[in-house]
């Protein structure tokens, strides 16, 4: 067989070259144009080159980890992924230097296909391209079957691929363990992880192992796995953001208060780390670290889809806690800042929020001008509160604790005090984290058993104990799909709307996420079918 | 701003950036000049001059920031499967430019589909600093062997030149400490080199380099072994 001409092995392939530095922008897009590229689009930035790439789902993306402003190659892959846009088999090649490749070596869960030290060639660029396109046309049944939410496909592929060429066992064995992951079949997953780590323990596969663990309700084994990756690695910056995460699942909110910190010192730029810091800091009463953690995080939300209504509520209330229970200097700069705050808030349109607006005006207002203050303007935002139809949101509720907590003895306090009661009855309690852990335990084992019935009731008392854990919701969940249909169950509307906020929590790259949606569909479904 | 103030890793990184930046687009500016004139024997020539220094430039750049690292105790290693023809061939396209240039001849004994862990990137700066060193004082051949023995994965580069000094062969087999260096009893390659081989460890054996006169083609013989 004629070998293909080289350059028609490209003239077929799209390229998106992602580069502030515009010399070496057309430098690369004269390389790649003499392989033979059949279509070539330049970026500037990382948000020029996401609209970019929603267009035309490049074949390949050559990204300089440095882009000035804004997103860094590596935040571009993260955004790209947790939007849910990166195709499967789009090639990720990041460029760097040595002083930036740590960066990208310490980021264990988004990893380029590849990665380019500079200063290069274009033999050397042309030669890693010939590999990659060697590596994605070898993968690419595994890649279409994923494409096409067929996850055991691909797991079958990968088996065959390996009996095929067993060069590319590592690749497939990790591709298997990422799809078990997703699915929550964290038992197949962790067979693999531990198979690699018995030949050397790499940190992508000890974190890998450390999420399965995570998943089985085992926080304490996971942070122990996820210890010795940042003993040997410093800046293993996921492995610190588990850590934080299975602390929280265990109660040791201290303890993840640390590792947080501790992540964000090696990279602030995440939208869910300053999430976690700003609510860690409001626990342990740090007001200023709070709001710079919100701040911070409206401003990671210039360059991104990520942040959330809760979020800016948030941010509102750590305003109020500087405003009104801890003034300082910055006072008065944070109330120049509130009607941005507001703004925020405004554009999601969310009858919640809005009513959080409602009732901080209100407040603001009696703060301002006591002699003249409205009771009765005070009770109606109330009034509409409690009469909402849903469940109060956690965020909601926080800031009714606060403002109540904020005002004298005045007879406004009384109509707050009713509906903060109402509504914390209804969240449930956070404090009892051991009982949560314990209930898990036995509702695994329940549901192991096929004790369905059992496993709900000891998965419930799990959630009621820990409201934002999303692994016991979406146990909850899963035993309660189980046994909707069956007699005499019902799954209380109230119960599934807060495990939904808090599977609503997860990012879509999370490995989670795509069961969460999948369950919630089904279970929605369901109760429409029942209620008609 | 006060001397205190300085971050010198912070001037480090920002100053290697714009270096490699600027050696970047230096690479390429010379490949693109090279396409443009007509071929003669004096261009070829100052082309492949111009081409080694800036290997040169840029390995010296990656070995002052892996010291400098190491100095601040924050040289990680990312260990990871790689196989060794990928990694040789990478070495060799990286100075296709001089090889052919020179008009040197570069065998590859690598044995089949052999595979093995470590960090790519520290062990293919390293085995580059040594190539480099072996294609400016090699007369015509170069052989890169790599095959496993004892558990262990052994990589050498023979070439047919003068062969090491014997002090440097000597002090290559004493304990290697920063000393040496200071003192200027090594050079920064082999002392660069030795830190990283010693860094991959595993089940308590440690990487090594040896230095010897026992080439193939009777110049220079370089070994890494790592576990």
């Amino acid at each position: 067989m004629q070998p293909l001409n080289a350059l028609q092995i490209y003239k077929g392939f799209s390229f998106l070259i992602v580069d502030d530095f515009a010399e070496f922008r057309y430098s690369l897009k004269q390389m790649v144009e003499s392989f033979g590229a059949g279509h070539v689009d330049l970026a500037v930035s990382a948000e020029s080159a996401i609209a970019s790439y929603g267009e035309h789902f490049h074949d390949f993306l050559l990204v300089d980890y440095n882009l000035g402003d804004g997103l860094t190659g590596l935040q571009l892959l993260e955004e790209l992924t947790l939007k849910g846009l990166l195709k499967h088999g789009t090639v990720f090649v990041l460029l760097t230097g040595e002083t930036t490749l740590d960066q990208v070596m310490g980021a264990l869960e988004y990893r380029p296909d590849d990665y380019l030290a500079k200063p290069f060639t274009r033999n050397v660029l042309k030669q890693r391209l010939d590999k990659l396109v060697t590596l994605n046309t070898q993968l690419k049944p595994v890649y279409q079957a994923l494409n096409n939410g067929k996850p055991n496909t691909a797991v079958d592929c990968c088996d065959k691929l390996v009996a095929q060429n067993p060069r590319l066992a590592m690749t497939c064995m990790r591709l298997k363990a990422t799809i078990f992951l997703k699915n929550n079949e964290y038992r197949k997953a962790a067979q693999i992880y531990q198979s690699i780590c018995q030949a050397r323990e790499m940190n992508w596969a000890l974190l890998g192992l450390a999420r399965c663990y995570n998943g089985f309700g085992d926080a304490t084994k996971a942070v122990e796995l996820c210890e010795r990756i940042i003993s040997k690695t410093a800046n293993a910056i996921d492995a610190y953001d588990l850590v934080s995460e299975c602390y929280i699942n265990l109660g040791m909110f201290e303890k993840a208060f640390t590792a947080t910190k501790l992540a964000i010192e090696q990279s602030p730029n995440s939208i869910p780390r300053q999430r976690r810091l700003a609510k860690l800091c409001l626990r342990y009463n740090e007001y200023d670290a709070a709001y710079n953690a919100c701040k911070k995080l409206q401003a990671l939300g210039n360059y991104s889809s990520l942040v959330q209504v809760e979020d800016c509520v948030l941010w509102l209330i750590c305003a109020s806690y500087l405003m009104y229970a801890k003034p300082s200097s910055r006072t008065i700069s944070i109330t120049r800042e509130i009607s941005q705050i507001y703004r925020q808030i405004e554009k999601y349109d969310a009858i919640q929020a809005n009513l959080a607006i409602e009732l901080h005006k209100a407040y603001h207002q009696y703060r301002l001008k006591p002699e003249e203050f409205e009771q009765n303007q005070f009770e109606k935002v109330i009034n509409n509160v409690v009469s909402l139809p849903d469940p109060l949101k956690p965020y909601l509720v926080d800031l009714l604790v606060l403002l109540e907590s904020l005002l004298d003895d005045n007879p406004i306090k009384i109509s707050l005090s009713k509906a903060t009661e109402a509504a914390k009855s209804q969240l449930y309690t956070q404090d009892n984290q051991n009982r949560a852990i314990d209930y898990n335990k036995s509702g695994q084992l329940k549901y192991s058993k096929k004790e369905y019935k059992a496993a709900f009731d000891a998965f419930k008392v799990a959630f009621q104990n820990a409201p934002d854990n999303p692994n016991i919701a979406l146990n909850l969940l899963q035993t309660s799909y189980k046994l909707l249909g069956s007699k005499n169950f019902v799954l209380p509307l109230e119960l599934f709307s807060l495990c939904k906020q808090t599977l609503n929590q997860l990012a879509p790259s999370d490995h989670r996420y795509e069961q969460s949606k999948n369950l919630l569909l089904h279970i929605e479904t369901k109760l429409m079918s029942n209620l008609k | 701003m006060s001397k205190s103030e300085l971050d010198f890793s912070i001037v480090l990184a920002a100053s290697m950036h714009d270096m490699k930046n600027s050696l970047c687009m230096l690479l390429q500016s010379l490949e693109t000049l090279k396409e443009q004139i007509e071929p003669n024997e004096e261009a070829e020539s100052e082309f492949t001059k111009l081409h080694y220094e800036i290997a040169r430039v840029n390995s010296s750049l990656l070995q002052m920031l892996a010291l400098y690292r190491e100095h601040c105790n924050s040289l990680p290693l990312h260990i990871e499967e790689h196989y060794i023809d990928d990694l040789i061939e990478d070495l060799i396209s990286k100075n296709e430019f001089y090889i052919q240039g020179k008009g040197l001849t570069v065998e590859l004994e690598i044995e089949e589909n052999l595979n093995w862990y470590l960090d790519c990137d520290l062990v293919t700066n390293l085995l580059n600093d040594i190539l480099i060193n072996a294609l400016k004082y090699t007369k015509q051949r170069i052989l890169i062997k790599g095959y496993r023995s004892d558990n262990q994965l052994t990589i050498e580069i023979h070439d047919d030149g003068p062969g090491y000094p014997v002090h440097m062969i000597e002090k290559s087999t004493q304990e290697m400490d920063s000393a040496l260096l200071s003192q200027g009893k090594t050079g920064l390659g082999i002392y660069f080199a030795h830190l990283i081989a010693a860094a991959h460890e595993n089940e308590g054996i440690s990487g090594k380099i040896y230095l010897s006169n026992d080439s193939q083609y009777q110049g220079s013989l370089f070994t890494l072994t790592l576990p």
